[in-house]
């Protein structure tokens, strides 16, 4: 009970103000353009993604010879690609793809980045330099080739493109939560619990983490945009997600060998372009209302 | 002067960790300098004695140094498909990245700054939203399918640039300048949406500094405010962003040359992954870390020469 008073009448720390997102920073979110627009986007990607199976106007899977690079009509809205199968389904199922990429990638940097910046930050000293130098390392290579370089160690499949921009995105969310840890460290609270005797386990996963977990959440949907770009480019080198499992930058490369029937990369490069798009808008409308909480 | 040694004394552990990185990353790459030597038919039993005699199976850090010895030599190894050595490769293929680069660079300084001027001087007005939505877009755009889309337009329809190839600048100047109009253009959307809302947001905090407002009561003509006594204070950012923006725009190349055929370091080393050449992919890769790495530090260098208040 003394540790909750302590903390109650603590002198306010943006650390401590910039708690995770509760109700009020939702609203104020959806209550601009950009987190409007960017939300409804992906509210109809993630449609997409999870009813799939049950939206598709045709098995992604269906060949029809008969019915090769169709332009697009009422049977085929956005016509039908080199073996004939309908590009509608493929961009629909492609969201699928995409989206399980980025979130298990994003999840998976999100919790080894926060692992490392927890212990980075809470140990200090020489591990704290050592991982923080190595992290500034991983920053210094461009996204691109760092994942492409992970790909050519593993091999492509989906699961490694998975892991590759996982790995790319650690020393982001290792970095964010390590400053805030720092500044936590620091507040009354934390060090009267340590006087008290509770141990570092509790202090660090009850206390540290939860409270750290704010700028976290803010960085996800840039980092969900960077991965889902970094997912299309590999997919589209051919080193990402393989055929014949429908992804749209693959798409948009078999589109570019056949470029005279235009709707074959026009449609799934405008699902890639959207979902980045909206994903930055996001990122923008929740970094306008921390701010706005900020100050 | 001091300070720079200071400077550069600090940067050695961020380059030998870099260094450390890439070869690990490296090592971990299938293929080595053994299956150089026997070839890619070789037996294992071969194999593994090009291995013991070439030092190999020492352990990690004692053959970091060899590596380390013998790139700082410029020797990378052969390419196991051309058996060419890859410097050799290298010195062919990095001016054509460089010259994308450059041009892609200074597309984007004219479009993205200008963009961002107007944008911060008419704030909150039309230009601003419509110059904020391209900047966005510009974002959002995959490097492949805007290249893909500008061959539809500029190659199939208007026919005005040929959609893919390369000459060297030396042996044809116009139609080095043909075949990398699109590329440049393509790399430097996204460069100059990044660079607009950087100059926008610099200029919107220059503009409310005092001295605007002095320069402003002495009856200095607005032009001349803006463009010589807000842009010049508003360049030192907006120079940095463009410094780490290196890595980006080297990412981007590497997908942009493919769309392109541009005989680049990434074409390198995305054909080098394909083919299982692996000299040739850590050849590529190496040049491009160092790249970034002293771009980083150069622009890191400059922004404190520049800004005395950085210390």
């Amino acid at each position: 009970m003394a540790v909750t008073e302590l903390h109650t009448g603590a002198v306010a720390t943006p650390a401590e103000i910039f708690k995770s997102p509760d109700a009020g920073m939702v609203r104020r979110v959806l209550s601009t353009w950009q987190g409007v627009v960017g939300a409804s986007i992906l509210a109809v990607a993630l449609f997409c993604a999870i009813f799939a199976p049950w939206i598709v106007p045709y098995s992604s899977a269906d060949i029809d010879y008969m019915a090769i690079m169709m332009p697009p009509d009422d049977a085929h809205l956005f016509g039908t690609d080199e073996v004939g199968r309908d590009i509608l389904s493929r961009c629909i199922e492609g969201a699928r793809t995409s989206l399980i990429v980025v979130f298990s990638a994003v999840a998976f940097s999100a919790v080894v980045g926060m692992a490392i910046g927890l212990v980075a930050g809470w140990v200090g000293g020489l591990t704290e330099k050592i991982l923080m130098r190595v992290m500034d390392a991983v920053l210094a290579f461009p996204l691109i080739v760092l994942a492409l370089t992970i790909i050519a160690i593993l091999g492509p499949s989906l699961s490694n493109a998975i892991l590759a921009i996982g790995i790319v995105k650690i020393p982001h969310f290792a970095r964010l939560t390590r400053g805030e840890v720092l500044s936590l460290k620091e507040l009354d609270y934390i060090k009267a619990m340590k006087t008290l005797g509770a141990s570092e386990a509790r202090i660090l996963l009850r206390h540290i983490l939860p409270n750290s977990i704010g700028p976290v959440l803010v960085y996800v949907s840039i980092a969900a945009s960077l991965a889902l770009m970094t997912e299309a480019s590999l997919s589209f080198l051919g080193l990402g997600v393989q055929p014949p499992t429908p992804s749209w930058g693959g798409m948009v490369a078999v589109g570019m060998q056949n470029y005279q029937f235009w709707w074959m990369s026009i449609f799934p490069g405008l699902a890639i372009f959207l979902t980045v798009f909206a994903f930055n808008l996001l990122g923008d409308a929740i970094r306008d209302a921390v701010d706005a909480r900020l100050q | 002067m001091k300070r720079l040694i200071d400077y550069l004394a600090q940067l050695l552990p961020l380059l030998l960790i870099v260094s450390i990185v890439a070869f690990v990353l490296i090592d971990l790459l299938p293929g080595d300098a053994a299956m150089e030597r026997v070839g890619l038919d070789a037996t294992q039993e071969q194999l593994q004695r090009a291995r013991e005699e070439m030092g190999l199976n020492d352990p990690l850090p004692l053959r970091y140094i060899y590596w380390l010895e013998r790139a700082v030599q410029g020797d990378l190894g052969r390419s196991l498909r051309s058996g060419e050595p890859v410097t050799a490769t290298l010195v062919r293929r990095v001016p054509v990245t460089v010259e994308l680069a450059l041009f892609g660079t200074g597309l984007a300084v004219l479009i993205g700054v200008p963009a961002g001027i107007l944008a911060a001087v008419f704030r909150n007005g039309r230009i601003d939203a419509i110059v904020n939505l391209l900047a966005l877009s510009g974002m959002a755009v995959p490097f492949f399918w805007l290249g893909l889309l500008l061959i539809m337009l500029f190659s199939l329809k208007l026919q005005w640039v040929p959609p893919s190839g390369y000459v060297s600048f030396a042996e044809d100047p116009l139609g080095n300048l043909k075949f990398m109009a699109l590329p440049s253009l393509t790399i430097a959307v996204a460069f100059a949406a990044t660079l607009m809302r950087q100059t926008r947001a610099s200029m919107l905090e220059v503009l409310t500094a005092d001295y605007i407002r002095t320069a402003r009561a002495k009856g200095t003509s607005e032009r001349r405010v803006i463009l010589k006594h807000a842009l010049r204070n508003a360049l030192i950012p907006i120079i940095t962003v463009m410094g780490l923006q290196m890595g980006s725009l080297l990412g981007g190349a590497i997908v942009t040359e493919t769309v392109f055929a541009l005989p680049g370091l990434g074409r390198m080393m995305v054909d080098g992954i394909f083919q299982r050449d692996f000299p040739s992919v850590q050849g590529a890769l190496l040049v491009i870390i160092i790249a970034v790495v002293v771009t980083n530090l150069i622009t890191d260098a400059c922004y404190r020469l520049v800004n005395p208040r950085i210390k």
